[in-house]
């Protein structure tokens, strides 16, 4: 693996934090803003990988790190359907743009 | 490790300590009087409280405080002389080591650094520190010892506010005691005004000048239900602030051009000559600055008219602050800076003593009231103080100092035990005949006016001669200022007349008030003792062997030796001092005499007519009307303009005009209520804008790392 | 072209074309699909790294919980008026452009930043090293993770209880339907 290098890996990562980030802009349904947000972490993991793998400092930490971000991700993922599965019995909709109660 | 008791090393330290002492019973007092305050409130309900109330004196103030205080500054004068042979002995054997003595005599450490960037200009900073030398262990003894009799005199004439109501009939109320209070300001003095004196640099200074300043205030308006002594004492603190700005000024301009404020670096720095950092005009501007500070203290014109008021405060204070010891921070500070001075400030500092010590002299010639007679007696032994300074005479103007400090306590305790004894009658022609009744004060304070008027071999004498001769040697070396010498000499004059007219009306003669003559009666020991004290000190403190020579005392000798190189650019007029001091003498007694005689035939003779004893009236009566003026000018003039601005910013009773202050007020407002509803549009709640605003302020925040990155 | 290069540029392609098939798919099941396609790209190009363990772990949680999840979720809310839910043209260009620009500026930023040299023939630590990290069992560089472990556990069981409280049926008690009404 040592011939394709870090870069081409970051790209990716890069990438994948874009997709992330058009899907949070552009989708009206809220499951698919936390599909976005999945992207996102995925990007991060990614990188975080990568740099265990080529930077010599982070050989424990960037390992480490990814585990726990895995499991806060899994953890947002779980609470923030229950907040959609909440907003929908009481709204009948999972549009985010409906959801304005709390605007100034 | 920072020992404070390492006198071997360090004597100096001595002087920290006896600085410090005073604040104990400061903070003490305020502990009580905080846990007094809240068990009072509380005593009727809870046991513990009533307790620590009554414990804590009830609704009697204690006399604990005042003991406190008392032995407090008494250790702290014991210190101060210990450290007086101490520095007196090694200031011989050292005398050709300055920095051996400078070493063990003085400290110095930052106490607030001020940054400047690294590289550019090494960071000043304000520090603080002490330094011994002549001047401030000569003053700090007198300061300590001179407070230790005043404090032992309120311990008697402060008795009455042991009281549980104390009925005051100036102002028509009845009110508590508050004997721990008097002892807590005066306390808090004692410790402004140490660290006043032993500071080496001044931003010290400045911050013991305050503090000397704001406990004045405090003090002249001690019977604050009075409207007079609060009005007093308002004065007392805005006039003073006036001087204070010119002071801030000058230590601006000194701390700008050389960063530091330290006396000892500023006078190598300076020293009598121009310095090649500043112009010319900026060296005068500072100098005038320093000496406006020192004006409003010292209470010389125009900034005298706070002085006299202040005596609405209790006469223990009128003695140890309003004429011993604060009132000669001014000329103390003058100086100190003394070699910081171009010609032209000195020039301005002896004529502005000059005509202070002639017009403050002329109104106390027709003063009824006694401490009215004393307050500007003081203002005028000032103004000598100031005229020696500024014709060069140092060590005469400071000795002057000292004895004064002396002479003038033992005055005002005088006048505080004659009042007293006639139940707060202070009109001088209400009493008369005094002497049958209290013997011990009259003769006490005959000292005191034989020492103020220049009656040889009192201490007065040596110092006022002294003035008196460098005047007239500056006058023979530049014959332009011929009037530096005959308007002290004149004043000398007046100042026999008007001390032995105070003491004539008061002491001998019939009783002109029967009813205040009967109940009058000798004060108690506590107060009589330091009259004693004071008066022995006035006749004996500047004595030496010669007796006729002021140089050869103690006093005159260690201030002969702490005097700055500065005063060496007056050695022209020195040299013809020496040649004339026997004429000068001569015409100063010559003018005491005659003012003593003058006052002798009009109310010692026989008893004054009762045309004499009427109102005075005329422009002396006025104090040459420089209240009125400042009352039009200043009061009624920012009065007028503070009414119009009014009216310009309103056309009727609640309608502010646009484009005024009050309408520029009202647009700020107007614009933060706009901006907070356009503000409000921003929040709207959608999540997909949020996220929109949140990627955009991530590839800016991007970009500009990717821009600056290299 | 060595074979680690082949691998590496199969299964870039392979996770790109999902993400972008999430951005890009009209409907939410297919959204779950192709984000199902990038996950499992991810987890393989962990194992390419050399994180097995990592690479396990993200596809037992990730596609084995959180997407399951996720698919639950759709199917309870995928009634009702779902064609509502449509993004505009303006929403699409403007989104598309904003993850162009950040993806252009983070190529150009990760492109710029200093490149580490690689370690020739390391491995990264496998589970065993990880699991004596998060112990708190110091390695040869004296780094442990115990704290980081215990914080992430109680957050864990915190974001439990409160997901059980939020998603937990509402059934009016006696008392409160009295209190009401």
């Amino acid at each position: 693996m040592a011939d394709v290098g870090l870069a081409p890996f970051q790209i990716l990562a890069a990438f994948l934090f874009a997709c992330g980030v058009a899907c949070l802009v552009t989708k009206r349904n809220a499951i698919g803003l936390l599909m976005g947000v999945e992207l996102i972490l995925n990007a991060a993991n990614l990188n975080l990988v990568a740099a265990a793998r080529f930077v010599p400092g982070l050989r424990i930490e960037g390992q480490v790190f990814a585990v726990i971000v895995i499991v806060l991700a899994a953890a947002e993922a779980a609470v923030a359907l229950a907040i959609f599965l909440n907003f929908y019995n009481n709204h009948a909709t999972v549009d985010v743009d409906r959801a304005n109660e709390s605007k100034g | 490790m920072f020992n404070p008791f390492d006198f071997a090393e360090h004597p100096g330290r001595a002087y920290l300590i006896a600085t410090l002492l005073p604040l104990v019973p400061v903070i003490l007092l305020l502990i009580a009087a905080t846990a007094r305050n809240m068990a009072r409130s509380r005593s009727h309900t809870d046991s513990f409280a009533s307790r620590v109330y009554w414990l804590l004196g009830g609704d009697r103030p204690l006399k604990t405080g005042g003991y406190l205080s008392l032995v407090f500054l008494l250790a702290s004068f014991g210190l101060s002389v210990w450290g007086l042979l101490n520095f007196f002995e090694e200031s011989h054997t050292l005398h050709d080591q300055p920095k051996e003595l400078s070493k063990r005599w003085a400290e110095r450490g930052d106490w607030l650094r001020i940054g400047a960037a690294k590289g550019i200009r090494p960071a000043a900073a304000l520090q603080t520190g002490y330094r011994i030398d002549p001047l401030s262990a000569l003053m700090f003894t007198m300061v300590t010892g001179i407070g230790s009799l005043i404090f032992l005199f309120s311990l008697g004439y402060m008795n009455e506010e042991t009281e549980e109501t104390v009925e005051d009939h100036a102002a028509h109320t009845t009110r508590r005691g508050r004997f721990g209070r008097f002892y807590l300001y005066l306390s808090l003095f004692a410790f402004s005004m140490l660290n006043l004196l032993i500071a080496d640099n001044l931003f010290q200074v400045f911050v013991g000048w305050e503090l000397v300043g704001v406990c004045s205030f405090f003090l002249i308006g001690f019977y604050y239900e009075r409207k007079s002594a609060s009005t007093a004492a308002n004065k007392a603190f805005i006039v003073n602030r006036i001087g204070d700005a010119g002071l801030l000024i000058g230590i601006a301009i000194a701390f700008a051009t050389f960063g530091t404020l330290n006396f000892q670096d500023l006078a190598e720095l300076i020293d009598g000559r121009q310095p090649s950092e500043m112009s010319h005009g900026l060296w005068i501007l500072m100098g005038l600055g320093l000496f406006v500070g020192c004006v409003g203290k010292s209470a010389q014109v125009p900034l005298q008219t706070w002085l006299p008021d202040a005596m609405e405060g209790p006469t223990p204070v009128s003695a140890l602050i309003h004429a011993a010891t604060m009132v000669a921070a001014g000329v103390y500070l003058v100086g100190r800076c003394y070699p910081l001075f171009a010609p032209e400030v000195f020039l301005t500092i002896a004529y502005c003593g000059l005509i202070t010590l002639i017009l403050s002299a002329s109104v106390a010639l027709v003063m009824t009231d006694i401490k009215r007679v004393l307050a500007f007696s003081t203002c005028s032994q000032l103004g000598f103080m100031m005229l020696a300074l500024g014709v060069g005479a140092w060590t005469a103007g400071l000795l002057h100092l000292l004895t004064h400090a002396f002479f003038k306590a033992l005055l005002f305790l005088g006048a505080g035990s004659v009042i007293r004894g006639c139940h707060h009658e202070q009109d001088l022609r209400q009493m008369g005949g005094l002497r049958r009744k209290m013997p011990i004060t009259a003769y006490a304070m005959l000292v005191g006016v034989l020492a103020i008027s220049g009656i040889p071999f009192f201490s007065g004498w040596y110092s006022k001669d002294q003035i008196l001769s460098s005047a007239l040697g500056y006058s023979v070396a530049h014959n332009r200022h011929a009037l530096l010498f005959f308007g002290p000499l004149i004043a000398a004059g007046m100042t026999a007349f008007y001390m032995f007219r105070l003491w004539f009306l008061a002491f001998t003669g019939p009783p002109r008030n029967a009813e205040v003559y009967r109940h009058a009666r000798e004060s108690p020991f506590t107060m009589v003792l330091p009259l004693i004290a004071l008066a022995l000190c006035s006749l004996g403190i500047a004595w030496g062997w010669p007796p006729w020579d002021a140089e050869a005392s103690f006093l005159g000798h260690m201030l002969h030796e702490g005097e700055p190189l500065a005063a060496r650019t007056f050695a022209h007029a020195r040299e013809s001092a020496e040649d004339h001091h026997l004429a000068a003498g001569g015409l100063a007694l010559l003018a005491a005499v005659i003012g003593a005689a003058y006052s002798w035939s009009l109310y010692g003779r026989r008893a004054p007519t009762t045309a004499q004893l009427t109102e005075p009236t005329g422009v002396l009566a006025k104090r040459w009307y420089f209240d009125d003026v400042y009352d039009f000018v200043f009061l009624r003039g920012s009065l007028r303009l503070a009414a119009l601005a009014a009216k310009a910013d309103r056309s009727g009773p609640e309608q502010p005009r646009r484009y005024t202050l009050d309408g520029a007020m009202s647009g700020f407002a107007a614009l933060a209520v706009f901006g907070g509803r356009q503000l409000r549009k921003i929040q709207t709640g959608s999540v997909r804008q949020y996220v929109l605003a949140l990627v955009l302020t991530l590839i800016g925040l991007l970009g500009m790392l990717s821009a600056f990155a290299r | 072209m060595s074979l680690p290069v082949v691998l590496f540029l199969i299964v870039a392609a392979t996770t790109a074309f999902g993400a972008l098939g999430v951005v890009l798919a009209r409907s939410i099941v297919r959204a779950a699909v192709w984000l199902l396609v990038a996950l499992i790209g991810v987890s393989v190009a962990y194992f390419l790294l050399g994180a097995e363990f990592l690479g396990a772990a993200q596809l037992i949680v990730y596609v084995g919980g959180t997407l399951v999840l996720m698919v639950f979720g759709v199917m309870i809310t995928n009634q009702g008026p779902f064609a509502g839910i449509r993004t505009k043209p303006v929403e699409w260009i403007l989104g598309g452009a904003l993850a162009s620009l950040l993806f252009a500026a983070l190529v150009t930023f990760s492109l710029r930043a200093a490149r580490p040299p690689v370690p020739e023939g390391e491995t990264l630590p496998g589970a065993g090293a990880l699991g004596a990290a998060f112990l708190g069992v110091p390695d040869e560089r004296g780094t442990a993770f115990l704290l980081p472990f215990e914080i992430v556990s109680i957050h864990l069981l915190v974001v439990l209880i409160a997901a059980a409280y939020l998603a937990r049926a509402k059934r009016r008690t006696p008392a409160e339907g009295a209190a009401n009404g």
